[in-house]
């Protein structure tokens, strides 16, 4: 399988972002939206609608911001534009032609974002796709099947909780 | 007394004899009487020393042999034969007697000594001589090696010299004779018809050629076993040649006998003339007058004449006498009676004496014996040629003897010759020989010869026709072989063509001798354009995934060319068009008595296969992640209602959650349990680690995570690892699939209060051995052969199965188990528990060896 050309994701992205700036909440209107606040920004990206929603309640529930994305694009989007994220969640299967990987390469390629905690949380479970993840240097990685999300959330917190 | 000794006795007697003979002849008037008796006695000691040496001829050196034989044939033939005829035939005076005496005590002995030594001389050393390889002609070496071999020569050089030898012996004994003329002339001839005999004795008793063929035939055939001599048919032969001898002096016997008549009648008829006159002679009173009367009526031929001689010598008459006759005559006529004298000239003449009673005178008449012996000159001649036509044909006889005996043999001879020219020798022939002598005796040698040689011949025929048999068969065999052979070529040509796998076979030059068109096909080309191409190198470019050209050390027909060993790859073959196959190339070395002379290379289109590879690895994928989703959705959803995330809830509501909760964490299991197997199946797990991993920590890890259900049955564990434990070398996964299975099954059908052992133990060098005891529900025994089946149930699993168990768990831990060499064992009792032993080789570097 040849490797996608993030290079040209960036591109694709900054025009964008040029064109959509303004859809994007800010993080003062979230915070107003929200009920709990302090643990930190987690952004979500999960193609799964129901699941985004239920992992969303979940983390909100656990006093932490949460930004959704559903496409890699997004995600790059919302790490440009948004003032401060503190971890993301990636699933491996987006929305779009680009998955899990391809962001996570990005984002380890990007100065800015390299040190950003990454949790892969997917139903994939296959042994190469993990070692990729693992080899770019994702926090964790996570089958959604076998895992919990208590789980999640608790490692969500020490680790967050240690960066800041 | 050693035979040595009783010859040199034998020899001393007769030599005594001899010397007795002769001193006893120059010394007394002997009588018949003392010679008989002494030549008796010699006879007898010859007889003896005869019967000895016969006896002890072996032992006898072959020239000693020949001259024993000379001297006794010699010695017998004239006291036998000779003697007889003599005695029958001569009227002996006593000069004459001398003569005889002389002759048989002394000139035949010494002839025969002279004859054996001359023999002796000439056979000297036989054997040395006969071992003499090689002598130059003309030399002394060359003329023994010539007599030896050919007895004949003997045979004629004793013929020979028994000719001149009797020429010259008999003529010079004559001179101290008073024989007449004709006795000189019947004693050579008699030495003739003895060298003839002495010829024939020697050419029987040397065995001339016949003993020569003999002897070839046994230095030929030296395993047969020559009969021996017939002692009869020897005498037979020789008792021929003696008759033979005295035919031939049959006609010396007949002239002495009409001599004799002749003689007589002679000296009767002059008697009775003057008889006839006697008258006239008293009437005369001179002996003038008488003397002339007789000449006048006495005259019978030019030489005779009558003379008166007076009683007194000095008269006239008498010295006319004298002038006729010698003294001695004179003397002799004086005291002899009438008979035969000789003159002056020496010649014979038929003495006529009448002595006158009143005168004392002596009347003498004479008759010259030639003329006497003139009328009957035909008659000598007709005897003569009847001589030489008893020599003829006793010649030819022998011949025909000799012929007739030969001919047979020299048939066999020659036809063993020809069809030996002719390259197919035929030993078929047979003959019958009846001469009785040696001649037959070798003829049967040489019949059983044949005969053997023909048995030899039937039995290699015989051979040749079971070889050629054979050959035959083998050769239809070998045709019939070519024939499969050439089917087999057929079938491997329609085979290699539509294998479906690209076939190459290269020489040792790598050029292309043969490819198939399907591989051909494969790198777009036509097969006649590749043949003689090196391949791998003119065609098709070798590159990797990423299209770069692949180094030809690298290509599998290069190293199994050069290093002689099969080898293995997958890289890409570029097509003619330039696209790129990939293809899975096995190339296997034609070794040749341990010499590379070719490669054939199996090629195959690995495209469709990584496709189908990259289909199934991906579905799996998919469907793993399709499927956990939903699970995923229901799991999480459950567990935040029951976090009150999302509210509280009634405990009513909370269990009835959590029953989705659970199903959700069964699926999502069923579903791991499920994608394991598939990847197992499909070969994606790989098992060797280059880690090593202790099977204890394993086992520790798996009752770990089935640790809340050991709690919630109570179930007793007993864990017990050896101290000695070594590591395994494979990926931690897959043990823990083995591992875990087998406990999470004894804890799943372990009654509450149960008890489970695990037990960790080495098993033998290379191996590690796990053995499970639980007191679970067990394994019904007609079931227990199915459990590694995929998707078996013990039909003693409880109905209302609250055991989430798949089916699937043994099904993998065997499957497992088979990839890496293990074996694993169930023993399993119904209602009382089952043991579960598996076996796991080392592995890795360590245990390639697996389980012996």
């Amino acid at each position: 399988m040849a490797k996608p050309v993030y290079h040209d994701i960036i591109k694709r992205q900054i025009i964008y972002m040029e064109t959509s700036k303004k859809e994007y909440p800010q993080k003062e209107e979230r915070a107003e939206a929200s009920g709990k606040r302090g643990l930190g920004t987690v952004m979500i990206l999960e193609d799964e609608r129901p699941l985004l929603e239920v992992v969303q309640l979940k983390l909100e529930g656990n006093g932490f911001d949460v930004i959704t994305a559903r496409s890699v694009a997004q995600a790059v989007d919302f790490l440009t534009h948004m003032e401060h994220i503190d971890a993301v969640w990636v699933d491996h299967y987006l929305l779009g032609t680009e998955d899990g990987i391809g962001f996570v390469a990005l984002l380890k390629e990007h100065p800015a974002w390299r040190l950003l905690p990454v949790f892969v949380v997917s139903n994939a479970d296959e042994e190469d796709t993990r070692k990729d993840y693992l080899a770019f240097g994702v926090d964790k990685y996570y089958v959604k099947a076998d895992t919990r999300l208590d789980d999640i959330v608790a490692d969500l917190k020490r680790i967050v909780g240690e960066k800041r | 007394m050693p035979l040595k000794h009783r010859l040199y006795l034998g020899g001393a007697v007769a030599a005594a004899c001899i010397v007795a003979g002769i001193v006893d002849a120059a010394m007394f008037q002997v009588t018949w009487n003392i010679i008989t008796g002494l030549m008796g006695l010699v006879m007898g000691a010859h007889i003896l020393s005869a019967y000895v040496i016969y006896h002890r001829r072996h032992e006898l050196r072959l020239s000693v042999k020949l001259a024993v034989t000379v001297w006794f044939f010699s010695v017998f033939w004239y006291w036998i034969f000779a003697l007889f005829y003599v005695s029958q035939t001569l009227t002996i005076s006593a000069v004459q007697l001398r003569f005889v005496v002389i002759a048989f005590l002394y000139g035949i002995p010494v002839l025969s000594t002279a004859l054996a030594l001359f023999t002796w001389f000439i056979l000297r050393e036989p054997e040395r001589i006969a071992n003499t390889q090689s002598a130059s002609s003309g030399t002394v070496l060359w003329a023994y090696r010539i007599v030896l071999r050919y007895p004949t020569t003997v045979a004629w050089a004793t013929v020979l010299f028994s000719i001149g030898w009797y020429t010259v012996a008999v003529l010079y004994l004559e001179a101290f004779s008073f024989l007449p003329h004709i006795e000189r002339v019947k004693t050579i001839l008699n030495g003739y018809a003895v060298a003839p005999l002495l010829g024939i004795m020697f050419y029987v008793v040397l065995e001339a050629p016949l003993g020569e063929l003999r002897l070839r035939l046994k230095e030929q055939y030296p395993h047969f076993a020559f009969p021996r001599q017939s002692i009869a048919a020897k005498l037979i032969i020789l008792v021929l040649a003696v008759a033979l001898g005295n035919a031939l002096l049959f006609g010396i016997l007949s002239i002495r006998g009409l001599q004799d008549s002749l003689e007589r009648s002679l000296l009767i008829f002059i008697r009775r003339d003057i008889e006839l006159l006697r008258s006239d002679i008293v009437r005369r009173p001179t002996s003038g007058t008488l003397a002339q009367t007789f000449s006048e009526n006495l005259t019978y031929g030019e030489h005779g004449f009558t003379v008166v001689i007076p009683p007194h010598a000095g008269s006239g008459i008498q010295a006319d006498f004298y002038q006729i006759f010698a003294p001695e005559t004179i003397r002799e006529m004086q005291e002899r009676a009438t008979g035969i004298s000789r003159d002056y000239q020496n010649n014979h003449k038929i003495l006529v004496y009448i002595t006158d009673q009143q005168t004392g005178e002596k009347l003498v008449s004479t008759v010259h014996l030639s003329d006497f012996y003139a009328g009957f000159q035909d008659t000598f001649i007709s005897l003569a040629r009847g001589f030489l036509a008893i020599v003829f044909f006793a010649g030819v006889a022998m011949y025909f003897i000799g012929a007739v005996s030969a001919r047979a043999l020299q048939r066999f001879v020659v036809s063993v010759r020809e069809s030996y020219a002719k390259g197919n020798a035929d030993f078929s022939w047979r003959a019958q020989f009846t001469t009785g002598n040696e001649l037959e005796e070798i003829a049967e040698a040489v019949m059983k010869s044949a005969a053997e040689a023909h048995r030899l011949q039937n039995n290699l025929h015989m051979l040749v026709r079971e070889k050629t048999l054979e050959s035959e068969k083998k050769s239809l065999m070998l045709e019939r072989n070519n024939r499969e052979l050439q089917a087999l070529h057929a079938k491997d040509t329609i085979v290699l063509e539509q294998i479906g796998v690209g076939v190459v076979i290269t020489d040792e030059h790598g050029r292309i001798t043969f490819i198939n068109s399907f591989g051909a096909d494969m790198i777009g080309y036509a097969v006649s354009e590749l043949t003689g191409k090196v391949w791998a190198q003119d065609v098709p470019l070798v590159t990797d995934e990423n299209g770069a050209s692949i180094p030809m050390e690298e290509h599998v027909n290069k190293k199994a060319l050069m290093g002689g060993v099969r080898a293995t790859a997958t890289y890409y073959y570029a097509r003619r068009t330039g696209e790129r196959l990939p293809v899975t190339v096995l190339a296997s070395p034609i070794s040749i008595d341990g010499v590379v002379a070719g490669v054939v290379t199996l090629f195959r289109d690995v495209m469709r296969e990584q496709e189908l590879n990259r289909a199934k690895t991906e579905f799996v994928s998919l469907a793993s992640h399709q499927l956990r989703t939903p699970v995923s959705i229901i799991a999480w959803y459950a567990e935040t209602l029951l976090s009150g995330d999302a509210g509280d809830m009634t405990g009513l509501q909370k269990g009835l959650v959590r029953h989705i909760h659970n199903a959700a964490a069964g699926m999502s299991e069923l579903i791991n349990t499920f994608l394991r197997v598939t990847r197992m199946e499909l070969g994606h797990i790989a098992v060797s680690s280059s880690r090593g991993i202790k099977l204890s920590r394993v086992c520790r890890q798996c009752l770990e995570a089935s640790g809340q259900a050991i709690r919630g049955k109570r179930l007793i564990v007993r864990e017990h690892y050896t101290a000695h434990e070594q590591r395994l070398y494979y990926h931690e996964s897959v043990l823990s699939i083995v591992v875990e299975n087998i406990i999470s099954n004894a804890v799943r059908y372990t009654p509450a209060d149960g008890l489970i052992s695990v037990n960790v133990q080495r098993h033998g060098a290379h191996a590690m051995r796990l053995i499970v005891t639980d007191t679970g529900i067990g394994i019904p025994r007609e079931e227990i052969h199915k459990i590694f089946q995929r998707a078996f149930r013990a039909r003693n699993v409880p109905y209302a199965d609250d055991t989430g168990g798949t089916g699937l768990g043994l099904y993998m831990v065997k499957q497992v188990i088979s990839r890496i060499g293990g074996d694993v064992r169930v023993e399993s009792q119904e209602g009382k528990g089952s043991i579960v032993t598996i076996d796991f080789p080392v592995g890795g570097e360590n245990g390639k060896a697996g389980l012996s």
